[in-house]
């Protein structure tokens, strides 16, 4: 009964990217040209809100997004060269979803590279967004928690930000 | 046999002196009544009235900067998020249509 009741609440357990920075993403920061590290918790993005330019194309539908959200994180590496990362990884990354609440509704496979896509499903809209995007010189994992548009998230696509100036941000902190 | 009754002499408990109490309670009290001089109390509250703002308009400014990068990350994440969803779709319905 005792393993009955700690399985279901390790099923429930939501999956979290900062689990696996010493493990996996640390690693593969190392090995990447350009890595992206981004957790933004509730009350980061309750003070992001505020923040959001006004001069930004799509500032309302992000604020508009955001709202409920209570977890974003991202780790995204480009690599110079393909097989920086390995199955292994990949395999450590998917324990934080496969077995759990999360359900996997896309698993589309390239010749090379692929991308599967999890959510966490809700009443009204899912409740969290997985995704993990693997290319032969890139690797992006996304973890979204809190109720969320699919639709209104993929249209949100060219913001004008300069995803490599952040990068280059963020390795010149290191 | 001599050291060992000087040893118990020199390590004889004794009594204090009877005022020996009044006197350490005498010195605590002294040492309290000692009044703050006029040019120490406005010493430091001149300190205080300078740094106080200055440490809230700075604590204040290190928070809405903090608050600028997080909305600066979170415009990212969330295009990284939309990129990968929209080029999924995109795949697949390639894919569907025989592309």
């Amino acid at each position: 009964m005792a393993a009955l009741c700690l399985g279901a609440a390790g099923a429930l357990q939501a999956a979290d990217l900062k689990t696996l920075d010493s493990e996996v993403f640390d690693r593969l920061a190392k090995k990447a040209k350009e890595s992206v590290n981004i957790t933004l918790d509730g009350g980061m993005l309750k003070a992001a809100k505020g923040f959001i330019p006004s001069d930004e194309p799509d500032s309302a539908k992000i604020r508009k997004l955001i709202d409920g959200l209570t977890s974003v994180s991202v780790r995204s590496f480009e690599f110079g060269t393909p097989g920086a990362y390995t199955q292994a990884d990949l395999d450590s990354i998917l324990k934080l979803v496969d077995g759990t609440t999360w359900r996997r509704i896309i698993d589309f496979k390239e010749e090379q590279g692929s991308t599967k896509i999890y959510l966490l499903p809700g009443a009204d809209k899912p409740m969290g967004v997985f995704v993990l995007a693997a290319e032969p010189e890139e690797l992006t994992v996304v973890q979204i928690d809190g109720p969320i548009s699919l639709d209104d998230l993929s249209s949100l696509r060219d913001l004008g930000v300069d995803i490599g100036d952040v990068a280059r941000k963020q390795t010149e902190k290191k | 046999m001599n050291l060992e009754v000087n040893l118990r002499a020199a390590l004889r408990r004794e009594a204090p002196p009877a005022d020996f109490a009044d006197r350490v309670l005498a010195r605590v009290k002294a040492k309290k009544r000692r009044p703050l001089r006029p040019w120490m109390a406005i010493a430091a509250a001149l300190a205080a009235a300078a740094i106080i703002p200055a440490a809230y308009e700075h604590h204040e400014s290190a928070k809405k900067e903090r608050a600028r990068e997080a909305a600066r990350e979170l415009t990212v994440a969330l295009k990284i998020a939309g990129q990968k969803l929209h080029w999924t779709q995109q795949k697949i319905r390639r894919r569907a249509d025989g592309v």
